[in-house]
């Protein structure tokens, strides 16, 4: 085993930092410390294309693709500063979604229209996947794809799906086949959001936001040309998904930023506070740094190829589990950190009047704060409940 | 002992509950939360209840009810999780004017009927910040100067009982909403009810609108602010049941993977876990039911909160997991029976408040003689 540090990954870091100081606007980074868990839309975009100037949005991708055959060491790096940095978390459903599946998979008619889009910036794209009736068991989705002439007719309903609202397209499964095993009968297919039948519509979150959307397709046409792949095989693509995106569900980056910004919390509030009270706040700190120190070198191990004697879903499963402790935790230690007043039902559109407003009863740390606390009880929920993601870890993990 | 209820405990929280079903859905509820936590017709039908009367000595214009009997009917309520400030007016302001002996009579009798919306305006436990009011003497009365950050349920209040602190000590204050220099800035909370920041500019008041002095005034308000805590605890525990019976039913319903989410066992510990938290919380409940009126009330309600703040954080956050995301929606009722823990549990004096306080006091600690 060796665990030093490659001196390039140190110079590497170096460059990453520089780069970030000089390219990420202030403006950007205030408002990424505010929000509750996905940026403004806008922000998202402007941060991508300063990114793509720079030829780093698709790092991790294939070089004959747009990558740049970092290692994953580097691209580790390159993530975890831009999270400590405040820089907007990049649309995960372009980048690490439908980009992957359409580089792996697509048409080469489908990997020219649509790769430079995505390399560009140009638009956001969301995902269809999880219904009303497919949540946990998401094999038994009912969205139908009826063939006709030249291409198929979509009816049905697409839930959760974050940032469809300002996204352009989306990627859906849908039920193409009734076979007897139902991830069989799957297809995967795109459409353009304005397509005449799609209906979007956000949910109101009980946090005060509305990221998660419902999109209703009514008679919508799908072409033959925005079939992925072949029918049938759509479930395969998911799943590729999820065996490509080994560590993501860890949101190690995430965690490493907000246990720092809960220290610069503590010590914000600190004049506030008894000492015995700013004292227990601090060793709750420590306890979850601890954890997140944890969760780093776990993630650390997957990406390095250890050859563990596990199946890889099962320790995948295990970070998410001990991933969405971690956002669970150190989310609510913010919450309790701010006190009474983080009771305020403080909506995103009254930040920027908080930060001007120099108000002394109503420092705008507090900002974002309970609205993230609220939204990471989700944690446990999506992206596969927690429950989930131990039958996964008794099955695969452990044979049972 | 006996833990059933009498005639007069169902009675009350018969009538609770049927106001839930009939008056309070969640409609209802949500119209009152966009309505700014408080809605006029609502707050006539509770006066009609007599609820707001309740609590008000018998001298004073009230009923003169026990506080466990509104403990209990708050367990009804908390199913509905109101938003109006019944608490706050019934519990909270009504023992600050049964302090006042009969000085407040007329004041009383209006909260009771509905007309008055009383809150109590004082300096939040374990806030932070220049938050506090002080009241200088000038001739023929008082004068108010100061700022209370988040006074809980104070947007649809027409008055305030005020903690201020005068040249002579502790008082406290009757100020009418339409007093020159009274400032209001009202927004709401996450769990749906109303809060405000009052500022005081030069608020003149005559002689009379001394309410209490002294020690008195210190005592009265931490009582009340005490009271209204068991009182809110009682709503938890109405609240924790709902959401065992929700996640039940739900279990129960939704089907993944070819059947019942129930038949899983991971789900059914879950729900096991749920009940052994809201039997204990209620448990709970009944030993504050037996201290209140006594001489360790006070402790007996850090403890309870302490204990049932816990207990209800631990089946409302199961709740939302056994019901997934749709639990993480405005529209959905689960979550905000979680919000309203959340609340409970901050306002009053959190955990290290009352973890302190029972430190402090010599019952408290369990070696102590």
């Amino acid at each position: 085993m060796d665990f030093a540090e490659d001196p390039d990954d140190l110079r590497f870091r170096a460059e990453v930092r520089a780069f970030l100081r000089q390219a990420l606007p202030d403006a950007l980074a205030t408002r990424t410390r505010e929000v509750s868990f996905l940026c403004n839309n806008d922000d998202v975009l402007e941060w991508m294309r300063i990114l793509a100037g720079k030829g780093w949005l698709v790092p991790f991708w294939p070089v004959e693709h747009g990558g740049l055959g970092w290692t994953p060491r580097q691209q580790y790096i390159f993530e975890e500063e831009c999270a400590l940095a405040d820089a907007p978390e990049t649309n995960m459903q372009c980048l690490r979604m439908i980009g992957p599946v359409l580089y792996t998979f697509g048409s080469d008619e489908q990997k020219a229209r649509f790769l430079p889009a995505i390399r560009n910036a140009e638009y956001t794209w969301a995902q269809g996947f999880s219904e009303p009736g497919a949540g946990s068991d998401l094999a038994s989705l009912a969205t139908t794809a009826e063939k006709v002439e030249g291409g198929w007719i979509v009816n049905g309903q697409k839930i959760w799906s974050s940032g469809a609202a300002e996204a352009r397209w989306a990627f859906l499964l849908v039920r193409t086949s009734r076979e007897a095993r139902p991830q069989a009968g799957i297809s995967f297919m795109m459409t353009p959001l304005d397509a005449p039948g799609v209906t979007v519509t956000p949910i109101r979150q009980y946090n005060g936001d509305s990221h998660f959307c419902e999109m209703f397709f009514d008679n919508v046409f799908v072409p033959d040309d925005l079939l992925v792949g072949e029918p049938g095989k759509g479930w395969s693509y998911a799943k590729f998904l999820l065996d490509h995106e080994r560590t993501s569900s860890a949101f190690i980056y995430w965690a490493k930023r907000q246990i720092g910004r809960t220290g610069e919390l503590l010590e914000a509030m600190r004049g506030h506070l008894a000492e015995d009270v700013a004292a227990a706040f601090a060793r709750r700190i420590v306890a979850l740094r601890t954890l997140v120190t944890a969760q780093e070198w776990s993630v650390l191990r997957v990406i390095a190829n250890e050859s563990s004697g596990w199946h890889p879903s099962a320790i995948a499963s295990s970070l998410k589990i001990t991933g969405a402790r971690l956002q669970k935790g150190i989310s609510g230690l913010q919450a309790d950190i701010i006190g009474v007043k983080g009771l305020r039902a403080i909506a995103h559109g009254e930040h920027a009047a908080m930060r001007e407003g120099n108000d002394p009863l109503w420092p705008h740390d507090i900002a974002g704060v309970t609205s993230l606390a609220l939204i990471m009880r989700a944690a446990t929920v999506y992206g596969g409940s927690e429950q989930i993601q131990k039958n996964i870890i008794a099955r695969a993990g452990l044979g049972f | 002992m006996d833990f059933n209820p009498d005639d007069e405990d169902i009675l009350l929280t018969g009538n609770a509950g049927r106001w839930v079903s009939q008056s309070y859905d969640w409609m209802q509820r949500q119209a009152s939360v966009a309505a700014g936590g408080f809605d006029a017709g609502v707050w006539r039908n509770m006066a009609a209840m007599g609820w707001l009367a309740a609590l008000l000595d018998e001298e004073i214009g009230g009923l003169g009810l026990s506080l466990g009997r509104f403990v209990l009917l708050m367990t009804e309520l908390g199913k509905g999780l109101v938003v109006e400030p019944l608490v706050t007016n019934a519990v909270v302001c009504a023992h600050v004017l049964n302090c006042g002996a009969g000085k407040a009579t007329a004041l009383a009798q209006s909260m009771a009927s509905g007309e008055a919306v009383l809150a109590l305006a004082a300096r939040e436990r374990g806030d932070w910040g220049e938050s506090a009011v002080s009241a200088r003497r000038v001739d023929g009365g008082w004068r108010l100067e100061g700022r209370l950050a988040m006074v809980p349920d104070a947007a649809a209040a027409s008055h305030y009982l005020v903690a201020a602190e005068a040249d002579d000590g502790p008082a406290v204050f009757v100020v009418a909403r339409d007093a020159p220099g009274l400032r209001v800035a009202a927004f709401g909370l996450v769990d749906g009810r109303s809060a405000a920041d009052l500022g005081f500019e030069g608020v003149t008041l005559a002689e009379p609108a001394r309410l209490l002095s002294g020690s008195a005034a210190q005592l009265a308000v931490e009582q009340a602010v005490d009271r209204g805590i068991a009182a809110r605890l009682g709503e938890l525990v109405g609240g924790m049941e709902a959401c065992l019976e929700a996640s039940a039913a739900h279990l129960k319903e939704r089907r993944q993977f070819g059947q019942p989410l129930a038949s899983f066992q991971a789900l059914q510990h879950l729900g096991a876990d749920m009940f052994v938290d809201c039997y204990q919380a209620r448990s709970m409940l009944y030993y504050l039911l037996s201290r209140l009126d006594t001489e360790t009330e006070a402790q007996a309600i850090s403890e309870a909160k302490l204990l049932i703040g816990e207990m209800a954080g631990k089946v409302t956050a199961n709740a939302m997991q056994a019901h997934g995301a749709i639990a993480f929606t405005e529209e959905f009722r689960i979550g905000h029976f979680y919000k309203r823990v959340l609340a409970t549990q901050k306002l009053a004096g959190d955990e290290d408040f009352h973890h302190a306080r029972l430190a402090r006091s010599k019952a408290g600690l369990p070696c102590s003689t």
